[in-house]
């Protein structure tokens, strides 16, 4: 002790303790209060039962008193609940269960300010990648690609010009060399699946894995290729865009985020939470009966995923600006 | 066939199970009955299902469902307050029976209707599981369109007595309601500066609430004491909800007819309830012998309007249950749960759980059943509201109404929008303008210009896709049948004069 560089070392690590104290107090606080999982679509579809899925099993990691609240802030496509989380408070307590791919999508096409920047969100887990399928009806006159590639006329169903589905159709459209004309206006699945069997439009463009899509494989949906590079469990005498040599992977990447500006050991401790959850006995059980099949990663495989959907649009932007307005 | 219907009965007889469905029916009446509220709270019964038997859940969520439309007509009867936006119809003939001293009679003319019409669209989810796929398959966007043309006629009716006032409400609707995203063109309408507020239009809940609540909270401000015209006329009381009850079957006709409405309006996608309400009270309007009645306190308008709120329900199950398709923003909630208790909708549904189809057959008919029976004898104790003082009555309804139109999302824009919704219901109201046909235009205009745009979609822009299709054809002559109706009938009076 009496070596003075000991003394300075010591009171170093002295001054160091007590300066990082505050911040360990702060770590090992988080959370002592009710996290809020915001959902930008409404009750009773596939991100809201994800997020209360995810929901019940962070519960189990979280310290007693401590709850997941899941809130439905739904409006303009989701943009809403961008926003909202966009200028929420950056401390972890208010996260959301966003469908990231579509979000850049809208941010890029919109000429307009659309009051976010999808990359500055601070991303904290994958739910999963549902990859795209181009699905026609069984009962309809197309059964291949080159089916559809060699006809004149070809129409895609989706819920509105420049956004959600249109994004992936378009891509899809343009991948395989297929026409590309909409038949716009139906919302979601509900409307869209019948819509296809009654034949108001020739294609559709949506996850393979869907629940609803699942139960018709085989009898009245048919899917002429899967805009991914393996094939997925439920379709598997369905070739992908790859095989085919088209390069073109498409699909919903479903994320947690939050807003931008959580401190790096708060956006751990989510992470953790989040994937430790979505590995839960109680989650993984409900995800196989409900036929959802989603692969969880950590914040590091959105920003990876991200980049691609970010050069895939660029890419194609003056394209798609066009076409969104030539109807 | 029998096998589930034995086991849903078995499951309905376990003592849990009779309790899930009451508390899901008590708690559905009260939340139906708060503006706002009920999808929220249904969302949130969902999630206490969690970890149960499918059964028992389905119970709940069928209990607070069939129970929600019966709540909401009571603040529609007694306020003007629409519970639910399908109950928005009920205020046009219920509030001004219950203004005039008659407020038992039509909760008990709103139970009897609600618990007849949820019966009926139950009797026929199970005669038309068979057909559904029929149905909403011959159902595409020029049928849409026909149909929409077809309700758009009812305008005419609706709007006599000064029909030129009815269309220029009418219009101003159809203007209203091409606020927000087009989805067809791209492009974001009349949106007044504002990139995501108005994107899906103008709100429909804190818009009915200004339209109907607060515009008339102002009239009874206007016009003080009570609501009840006279205050002290209440003699109805218990005997008088069961004469309403009693009296629904002197309506049998309006009845069947407007619970069909409900049905139809239940299985096709994107109808929805709100106008399968307003559909059924113009429907009821034009087939009746007294049209000038309606909207002065007439039993055949209460009828008319919670009869098909109630049948829809039966027939929204059909799309969700065998599609996976929601009829409403209730049945997506339900479509939620089905997907939280690893049930599969789909064609195999019927084969694999019509167990369940039966469990929420009985809950939704059971649950109907004892909401009506707690309105019918509540009212006597509901309809006292009617004659208390303005000055209590109007605060708290306003703080209900205010508190409603902020609380279906959370959205302090929407008191505004309930605000400026209020001022033009006044300003309708007080120059003679109809809000029937201004309501009618905003839920039809819209839906008209998506299916028209649809088709030609559909058509490369021919259309000889209106006159080609078998659907469309029949709705077309039916509208020229109906324009044609008022001339061949006035013919004949004046030949049999």
């Amino acid at each position: 002790m009496r070596n003075p560089m000991t003394k300075i070392l010591l009171g170093a690590a002295v001054l160091g303790l007590a300066a990082s104290l505050p911040l360990s107090q702060a770590q090992a606080a988080f959370p002592d209060r009710n996290i809020n999982i915001i959902v930008p679509f409404s009750p009773g579809g596939g991100y809201d039962a994800i997020a209360r899925a995810t929901a019940r099993s962070m519960k189990k990691f979280l310290p007693k008193g401590v709850n997941v609240i899941v809130k439905n802030v739904t409006g303009a496509a989701g943009r809403r609940a961008s926003v909202f989380m966009y200028r929420a408070k950056p401390d972890g307590y208010t996260i959301a269960h966003f469908q990231a791919s579509g979000m850049l999508g809208d941010q890029m096409l919109s000429e307009t300010p659309v009051g976010f920047e999808t990359s500055k969100y601070t991303w904290l887990a994958r739910v999963g990648a549902d990859p795209f399928g181009l699905h026609v009806s069984a009962k309809g006159p197309y059964k291949t690609i080159e089916d559809l590639q060699k006809a004149k006329r070809i129409t895609w169903g989706v819920e509105g010009i420049g956004v959600g589905r249109w994004l992936g159709s378009f891509l899809a459209a343009k991948a395989f060399g297929i026409d590309f004309h909409v038949v716009a206006g139906y919302r979601g699945t509900g409307e869209s699946l019948p819509a296809l069997l009654r034949g108001d439009f020739d294609i559709w463009a949506q996850p393979i894995d869907h629940p609803s899509v699942t139960s018709y494989l085989g009898t009245d949906l048919r899917p002429v290729a899967q805009l991914d590079r393996k094939r997925a469990v439920n379709a598997p005498d369905v070739k992908t865009s790859f095989e085919m040599g088209y390069d073109i992977y498409f699909s919903d990447l479903r994320a947690f985020g939050g807003p931008p500006g959580i401190p790096a050991d708060i956006a751990k401790t989510l992470e953790d939470l989040l994937l430790k959850a979505m590995r839960d006995k109680d989650y993984v059980d409900w995800k196989n009966s409900s036929s959802i099949q989603l692969v969880e990663g950590p914040a590091s495989t959105v920003s990876e995923d991200l980049k691609y959907y970010e050069n895939l649009f660029k890419a194609n932007l003056d394209e798609m600006r066009k076409a969104a307005k030539a109807k | 066939m029998w096998e589930p219907f034995l086991q849903a009965m078995g499951m309905l007889s376990e003592p849990m199970n009779l309790l899930v469905l009451a508390v899901g029916a008590v708690s559905g009446l009260i939340l139906g009955a708060l503006p706002g509220l009920f999808l929220a709270g249904l969302t949130i019964g969902m999630t206490f299902t969690f970890g149960w038997d499918a059964e028992t859940a389905m119970f709940l969520m069928a209990g607070m469902m069939g129970a929600a439309t019966e709540g909401g007509s009571v603040p529609a009867i007694l306020l003007n307050i629409p519970g639910e936006a399908p109950n928005a119809a009920t205020c046009f003939d219920g509030h001004p029976m219950a203004r005039r001293g008659e407020a038992g009679r039509a909760v008990g003319l709103a139970a009897a209707s609600s618990f007849l019409g949820a019966v009926v669209g139950m009797c026929f989810l199970m005669i038309l599981i068979p057909f559904v796929k029929i149905i909403v398959l011959s159902f595409g966007p020029p049928e849409f369109f026909m149909l929409v043309v077809f309700g758009l006629l009812t305008v005419a009716y609706a709007a006599r007595g000064n029909m030129l006032k009815g269309l220029v409400s009418a219009g101003i609707g159809v203007l209203l309601s091409l606020i927000g995203f087009s989805p067809v063109h791209g492009v974001l309408r009349f949106n007044f500066g504002s990139d995501n507020y108005l994107w899906d239009g103008i709100p429909l809940v804190p818009f009915f609430i200004g339209l109907f609540a607060i515009a008339e909270l102002v009239n009874h401000v206007l016009r003080g004491e009570t609501i009840a015209e006279g205050g002290e006329r209440l003699k109805v009381g218990l005997f008088g909800a069961f004469r309403g009850f009693l009296e629904v079957f002197h309506h049998k006709t309006t009845l069947v007819r407007s619970s069909a409405i409900g049905i139809f309006a239940g299985i096709i996608p994107g109808i929805g309830g709100v106008l399968a309400n307003f559909l059924s009270y113009s429907m009821t309007v034009q087939f009746s012998k007294n049209p000038e009645k309606f909207g002065t306190g007439t039993a055949e308008g209460i009828i008319a309007s919670e009869a098909s709120n109630d049948a829809k329900d039966g027939g929204a199950l059909l799309p969700t249950i065998i599609f996976g398709i929601p009829g409403s923003a209730g049945m997506a909630v339900l479509l939620g749960a089905f997907i939280l208790h690893g049930l599969q909708p789909g064609f195999f549904f019927v084969r694999e759980h019509m167990d369940i189809v039966f469990v929420l057959i009985f809950g939704f008919v059971i649950s109907n059943f004892l909401a009506s029976l707690m309105a019918a004898f509540g009212a006597d104790i509901l309809a006292r509201v009617t004659t208390l003082r303005v000055g209590f009555v109007v605060p708290a309804a306003f703080l209900l109404s205010v508190g409603g139109a902020y609380a279906a999302r959370e959205n302090v824009w929407d008191i505004g929008i309930a605000i400026a919704a209020g001022i033009l219901g006044f300003a309708f109201n007080r120059f003679g303008f109809s809000l029937v046909t201004l309501v009618i235009g905003f839920l039809l205009g819209v839906r008209a210009e998506l299916s028209f745009v649809q088709s030609l979609q559909i058509s490369a822009g021919s259309y000889a896709i209106f006159f080609t299709r078998p659907v469309t054809i029949v709705l077309m002559l039916l509208s020229i049948l109906m324009l044609c109706l008022p001339w061949i009938s006035s013919r004949k009076a004046r030949a049999s004069s």
